[in-house]
């Protein structure tokens, strides 16, 4: 008769369902949504398209200017393109990524001019504490004309 | 016709008060079902918005007696459980129809048989599969239903509702009434005996080419099985005497009483296999037999 | 009548069933999904209801880059879904492939065979992201009615 003991138990305890609608609530600030890219610190230099798994991520340039394109409809968040991004530029946003209804609403373009990394490289707070360990084991094979090919003093 | 049996088809306990109840219930078996599970469950509306978003529905068109005899399928489910709902003694005191329990009992036999016959015209395995399991659970249960029947009728020694209704002191009527409530469940199809519509393992059953209205006529069919079977055992086990309006209100409370066992065993229990539902339908059959014919003897020779 | 049709549209919007169908998933998205039924997320709360058949459906909820083998059945079910009707792409192979993209047995994302009303992004979605797109895909079917798209389909 456990199983009688336990619908009472239930019905005594009540439910634990959230009442839907329920507004989601990101608890921990690694929660990994949407990537957010800096346009000002952005030096395009492309590796976080080459670490893509999805190809999500598309860094192409003509002339002086880069086109950094994001689709959040192919992304999966796994955050490689961050823990490779060496002027930690990129970010995720810690709440869930919104709902679209057309296929290609959510692209990001963002064009931005080549230039010279800040040297040394720094992070904001939390990305530091966050990819210092990723970021110092860096041995990158060839990859596209990269500003920053000097190993990241941080 | 006269006015009181127009007001028993209409009215209460018919169209007018079975329809919204059988969705009451339906609902408060949903919640009741949830609220053990620790969920929240539907809203008090749930099932008329189902009903009414089903009707709403543009179902493909088919062709040939095939179309029209899925249509009538639930349409004489619908009609023989107003039926059913109407000839029940809720006022034992005459004021209903003076009915047989004989056809009461066909009347509720034949959401089944409808079930069992939309099934196999639907053309799909499906439909077959979940036929063939529920043709044979009905023959067992209905083994078990009919003796409880003759049970009652034995003791009582009538066939007339309006004198089998009524609670009395003897034996074998509890017997009789503890027999149906024991087939209740693979009526209403409810764990532990819902293995004719397994929705994990056989895709809705019999009703999975249904679609639109003809579902809505299903559900609604469902709702009204709710109401009149737990409306019969309800008006086995009222008391004789008291007012009208007494015996009104004792037939909606022990029907929901009957409503939230029925969820808790539902609750509480995992999926019969067909065999095992019919071996336990076989092994109760026995036993009522057993009593049945002891006490037809002893009441031929005691009295 | 304007009642008969503000009816139908709040009870359209209140009891959205759902019909869910995996063509090739890593079975991420499956388990999310189930994982709205459970007590944590409840959403019979919102009447809500897995349905065995496709025809009982109203929302088609659809994971997985659709594959080679899975294209009929999606069709299929597809055009087997009574209208007023909705798709829902959970997650981000039936919106891009994901990382199967390119790859010879999978035939594409899913716009390219089925109409698609509202893509959930995430791999796999959060319960809470898939709970909001199932009830704005009920929002979308109870706005469109039986309309105009649907009368030159084929119904099966």
């Amino acid at each position: 008769m456990n199983i009688l003991r336990l619908i009472f138990q239930n019905l005594c305890r009540g439910p634990v369902s959230f009442r839907l609608p329920h507004k989601h609530e990101c608890t921990s600030k690694e929660y990994r949504g949407l990537i957010v890219n800096d346009a000002e610190r952005c030096v395009g230099c492309g590796l976080c398209a080459y670490v893509c798994p999805t190809a999500a991520i598309e860094v192409t340039r003509s002339g002086e200017t880069y086109r950094w394109t994001y689709d959040p409809g192919k992304c999966t968040f796994c955050g490689r393109c961050l823990e490779r991004c060496k002027p930690h530029t990129l970010s995720m946003e810690s709440q869930l990524p919104p709902l679209y209804s057309t296929e290609g609403e959510l692209i990001k373009v963002l064009d931005m001019v080549r230039k010279r990394p800040v040297r040394p490289a720094v992070a904001p707070a939390s990305a530091a504490e966050k990819h210092e360990p990723a970021a110092s084991t860096q041995a990158m094979p060839s990859t596209p004309p990269a500003a920053c090919a000097e190993p990241a003093v941080e | 016709m006269n006015v009181s049996g127009l007001i028993h088809f209409f009215l209460f306990p018919g169209l007018l008060f079975a329809v919204p109840a059988g969705w009451f219930y339906v609902w408060g078996e949903r919640k009741a079902v949830a609220r053990m599970q620790r969920r929240i469950g539907p809203p008090l509306l749930q099932p008329f918005y189902d009903f009414v978003k089903l009707l709403g529905k543009r179902t493909p068109s088919r062709h040939g007696i095939e179309a029209d005899l899925l249509r009538l399928w639930p349409a004489l489910s619908v009609l023989s459980m107003i039926g059913a709902i109407a000839m029940l003694p809720v006022f034992p005191s005459g004021r209903g129809f003076s009915g047989d329990a004989v056809l009461l009992v066909a009347l509720l036999e034949l959401p089944s048989i409808c079930f069992i016959l939309a099934g196999f015209t639907s053309g799909s395995i499906y439909g077959e599969i979940g036929a063939i399991r529920e043709a044979v659970l009905s023959v067992a249960n209905n083994l078990v239903f009919l003796l409880s029947i003759v049970t009652i009728a034995v003791t009582e020694r009538t066939f007339r509702l309006s004198d089998m209704a009524g609670g009395s002191w003897n034996p074998g009527h509890w017997i009789g009434v503890f027999g149906i409530l024991l087939c209740i469940p693979a009526k209403l199809r409810l764990n532990p005996f819902s293995t004719s519509s397994a929705e994990q393992e056989i895709y809705s059953g019999p009703l999975t080419e249904y679609a639109g209205a003809a579902l809505a006529m299903w559900e609604l069919a469902h709702g009204l099985e709710w109401v009149a079977l737990t409306g019969f055992v309800a008006t086995l086990v009222v008391p004789a005497s008291g007012p009208w309006w007494f015996h009104a209100l004792f037939f909606v409370v022990a029907s929901f009483a009957q409503v939230m066992l029925l969820s808790t065993i539902a609750a509480a229990t995992a999926r019969f296999t067909l065999q095992r539902a019919i071996r336990f339908y076989w092994r109760w059959a026995a036993v009522l037999a057993v009593l049945v014919v002891c006490s037809t003897i002893y009441m031929r020779y005691r009295w | 009548m304007n009642l008969i049709k503000r009816l139908m549209h709040r009870c359209r919007r209140k009891s959205p069933f759902l019909f869910h169908l995996n063509t090739g998933s890593c079975n991420g998205c499956d388990i999310e999904l189930v994982t709205c039924l459970s007590p944590r997320y409840d959403v019979e709360q919102l009447g809500i209801h897995l349905e065995g058949s496709p025809r009982h459906a109203d929302i088609l909820c659809i994971t997985g880059p659709v594959t080679r083998n899975t294209l009929e059945a999606v069709k299929t079910v597809y055009s087997q879904v009574c209208e007023p009707k909705a798709v829902v792409a959970l997650g981000s192979c039936p919106a891009s492939c994901n990382v199967f993209a390119g790859s010879p047995v999978i035939a594409g994302p899913l716009s390219k065979h089925i109409p698609v009303d509202v893509y959930v992004p995430g791999c796999p979605p959060h319960p809470d992201a898939m709970i909001e797109g199932i009830a704005r895909a009920a929002q979308i079917l109870a706005s469109r009615g039986v309309s105009a798209r649907a009368k030159g389909e084929p119904q099966r």
